[in-house]
């Protein structure tokens, strides 16, 4: 009760700080942006036509030759990034080199998922200029199971790395095995 | 200490002896060995023992079933969607809606119904294939069905998960229809911020709550 109290606290108190970041500080745009302008980069890679990019209102802002600006909106980042942030905070035991492993790589899929979802995005609003093919749909394919639920499998990932009940109940034992054998008894000390 | 290296050297055999008889353990580890080098030997109570099961190796493969059952899943919601034409959907957000419907009537508030469409306060709500919670459902079976436990096991954990969150589910939509009838300028920050995160947060508490529970059987565990 007390661990689950406690784990409850932890969450909310991440959570709340991370969503404070993101919301009053504006760190969810800034993010979005960033996502933006790989998304540009990216598609102008594929396609070989220039995408330019700007962010107004909290919206981001694309444009292609030859059709209307059109707005795409960011949704993972803003979405998955605080709720994986709270999980793993709340459930690694300390804040060790594994718990910043952890949070590196989840945040960094997130971020790649992002990309790859906007692009998706772009490239579906602009289709009709920039054609079609099969890695438009294989971006498509991603962009669906992002927001299927993709985004998340961090967030479970990461808390059974930092939190799991399994390990803790091999390790529980062997601790207490190993502390027992360790002390000096008549037995081993001759 | 020679107490102590032998007890482990049988822990590992024994580990070793499982995973050959295919009782493979959860994986992953709450503790770094390489430091104990550096320190000590001796593992201690703050830094217990890796079992060498609990290996990077055995993340990255329940990671691999996780997102191969995921894609499965996505694959037959997205035939669903593209070639039968909603067939297995359908009839779920029909009855959703219906459900949704009946309890906001139970509670006092006046609904229209027409078919997976509802209209409350001069407001008109369709429930879609996304509002039925298939996404959070999928992850659910698709993490519980990657864990390395017995079938009996598995099937516990979807009965006691699955019915969790499509209550879950079930409030959120209703709380959702009741933001967009009276407080419409919420219903965005509750559709798209607080409920993905809530419900996927309570699949997160459910599916480790059932490897607590599962953890002390001794054919799954070491």
């Amino acid at each position: 009760m007390t661990r689950a109290f406690w784990l409850s606290v932890t969450f909310l108190a991440v959570f709340t700080i991370v969503w404070g970041l993101f919301t009053l500080g504006g760190l969810d745009n800034v993010l979005a942006a960033f996502a933006a302008q790989g998304a540009s980069a990216l598609l102008s890679l594929l396609t070989g036509v220039e995408i330019g990019t700007a962010a107004s209102d909290g919206a981001l802002w694309f444009r292609v030759s030859g059709i209307e600006p059109f707005a795409v909106q960011a949704a993972l980042v803003i979405v998955y990034l605080p709720l994986f942030v709270a999980v793993v905070s709340a459930a690694t035991p300390r804040f060790d080199r594994r718990f910043w492993i952890v949070l590196g790589v989840g945040v960094t899929l997130i971020f790649g998922l992002e990309t790859l979802a906007l692009t998706a995005r772009m490239w579906d609003e602009a289709r009709s200029t920039l054609g079609g093919g099969a890695v438009f749909h294989a971006l498509q394919i991603v962009l669906k199971l992002s927001e299927r639920g993709l985004a998340a499998v961090p967030a479970f990932v990461g808390a059974l790395v930092l939190w799991n009940p399994a390990s803790r109940k091999r390790a529980a034992p062997a601790a207490q095995g190993a502390k027992a054998a360790d002390e000096p008894t008549p037995a081993a000390s001759k | 200490m020679r107490r102590l290296v032998d007890a482990r050297s049988k822990r590992h055999g024994r580990a070793r002896l499982r995973e050959q008889q295919g009782h493979a353990a959860i994986p992953v580890a709450t503790a770094r060995p390489q430091e104990h080098s550096s320190l000590s030997d001796t593992p201690t109570e703050a830094e217990p023992h890796t079992a060498p099961n609990d290996s990077p190796r055995a993340t990255l493969s329940f990671t691999g079933r996780f997102l191969a059952i995921l894609a499965l899943i996505a694959i037959v919601l997205y035939l669903d969607d593209a070639v039968w034409n909603d067939a297995l959907v359908q009839p779920l957000t029909e009855v959703s809606a219906q459900f949704v419907s009946w309890n906001l009537t139970l509670f006092g508030m006046e609904t229209v119904l027409d078919g997976s469409s509802i209209e409350f306060e001069g407001h008109g709500f369709s429930v879609v294939a996304d509002c039925i919670g298939l996404e959070v459902l999928g992850l659910f079976v698709a993490a519980v069905l990657a864990v390395p436990a017995t079938f009996a096991h598995k099937l516990k954990g979807i009965g006691m998960g699955v019915p969790v969150l499509i209550f879950i589910n079930h409030v959120r939509m209703m709380t959702l229809v009741v933001l967009g009838g009276r407080w419409t300028e919420w219903l965005d920050i509750g559709h798209v911020y607080i409920w993905p995160m809530i419900v996927i947060l309570v699949a997160i508490g459910l599916w480790l709550s059932w490897i607590r529970i599962i953890r002390d059987d001794s054919r799954l565990l070491a």
